[in-house]
């Protein structure tokens, strides 16, 4: 059977908000970093150019915020989405303030959920028991010795659209400390991930003055439009 | 390694930056083309410039929200206002018309759907000075006949609400304003005219 939508784990979330090039970043970036500092305990800088800084919060949150886009992503979502909507919803609302943005060319999310699995091919294995996923069998006289599948759908009316797509993943960190760490005992990382995922992307087709949008209505409108209607995008899925 | 302004601690710190850097672009993290300007993008291909846009004036407006969920709050502030428009529209079509008696139906039916527009205020600051300075106002007009460009006011000011429920402050006082303005009127002349259409419309003599 293929995994229903209730075994995936919240994975992430992505909001990104794009506009025209707002110079008081170059003004105001002090006073743009402060006030975020009231919504996180611990807020860290990535790197910091003068049109473009990105920091992480609580260790779990990346902001990144440029001359013409604001991202903010949960990496470590809760079961409920409710306290990541509740920082970008601040943040938003405070970053497109004190930049003085008035048109939002583009606003976009990321929903992304998984299902982690032992290695990629147990991935690629659970994604052919999608419907979708119709497994020719052996071609060219030869049996395959790996199959990756994966499904994606496009949509756009002309104001909103989205792109939802299920496939497997391997997510891989290494990190290799400089001779001065690894003398301090800090030792080499290397972590692979494999996952089954869900990830759907909500986005906004023409700009959008911002005395239009609610940020609040947009993520919660697209939760529970993603509630509705996830399990038929699975469905495509059940095999026949 | 304690000392944040030390050399080694700098170099340390790139080293490991951009080591993870690398580890990301060799994952096989998006297999479809998931990272090219149209799609959201996530922190790591951040640093990607984002094409600029033209806007030639053509926004879309706050109902594109209720494509998401109808069934919100949001979604009924837009029904219940565009019905309130077309009441107030349909007012002042009845006023021009002569049709008194009819313009203050519309009138009151407005009144009941400020009514049900008042209890949505807890979306924005903008609808509920919008629309409180509306229902006041037509609260306090005993005859439309003597505020003629009341409909006009509000159709105005509920118009721009509607494409735009989360307007500033700033932006909704002048509209309320205008609401306001538009009912100042002196003596209540066509109030007593219309009461005469009425009780001629009885079969009674006009009023002394």
């Amino acid at each position: 059977m293929p995994a229903e939508f209730s075994s995936f784990q919240k994975r992430q979330l992505i909001f990104e908000a794009r506009y025209d090039d707002a110079y008081l970043l170059w003004d105001r970036t002090g006073v743009l970093w402060t006030s975020l500092q009231q919504f996180f305990k611990t807020l860290k800088r990535g790197e910091v150019r003068p049109d473009r800084q990105t920091f992480h919060a609580d260790g779990r949150f990346n902001i990144q915020i440029t001359l013409n886009r604001v991202s903010f992503t949960d990496f470590a979502p809760d079961a409920s989405w409710e306290k990541s909507f509740q920082v970008v919803e601040s943040c938003f609302l405070e970053a497109v303030a004190i930049l003085g943005v008035r048109v939002l060319n583009r606003v976009g999310t990321r929903f992304q959920y998984a299902v982690e699995t032992k290695s990629i091919e147990d991935a690629r294995k659970r994604a052919t028991e999608y419907g979708w996923a119709i497994f020719p069998g052996k071609l060219f006289q030869i049996d395959p010795t790996s199959v990756a599948p994966a499904f994606k759908i496009e949509a756009d009316d002309g104001e909103i659209g989205y792109i939802a797509q299920m496939y497997a993943q391997e997510r891989k960190v290494e990190m290799d400390p400089p001779p001065d760490a690894l003398a301090a005992g800090l030792e080499a990382v290397k972590k692979s991930v494999s996952e089954l995922l869900i990830d759907l992307d909500f986005m906004t087709k023409k700009p959008m003055p911002i005395e239009s949008f609610n940020i609040k209505a947009w993520l919660t409108g697209w939760q529970s439009a993603v509630n509705r209607d996830v399990n038929k995008f699975l469905n495509l899925g059940h095999k026949r | 390694m304690t000392d944040p302004t030390s050399l080694s601690e700098f170099r340390f710190r790139r080293a490991l930056a951009s080591s993870f850097r690398r580890a990301l672009a060799s994952s096989t993290a998006l297999p479809f083309d998931a990272q090219r300007s149209d799609a959201t993008l996530s922190p790591e291909a951040g640093s990607e410039d984002v094409a600029s846009v033209e806007h030639a004036g053509n926004f879309l407006s706050a109902a594109v929200l209720r494509k998401l969920d109808p069934d919100t709050e949001l979604g009924r502030f837009l029904d219940v206002t565009a019905q309130a428009i077309q009441t107030f529209q349909s007012c002042s079509q009845e006023l021009s018309s002569g049709r008194n008696l009819a313009a203050d139906d519309k009138l009151m039916a407005s009144r009941q759907l400020l009514a049900e527009l008042f209890m949505l205020r807890e979306l924005s600051d903008a609808i509920g000075v919008i629309v409180l300075a509306a229902l006041e106002t037509t609260s306090k007009v005993v005859a439309i006949v003597d505020a003629p460009d009341l409909p006009v006011a509000c159709t105005n000011a509920l118009h721009r609400l509607w494409a735009a429920p989360f307007m500033s402050f700033a932006e909704a006082a002048p509209l309320a304003h205008a609401i306001e303005v538009a009912a100042k009127t002196e003596g209540m002349a066509a109030f007593s005219a219309l009461v005469d259409e009425l009780l001629e419309a009885q079969g009674d003599a006009p009023l002394e």
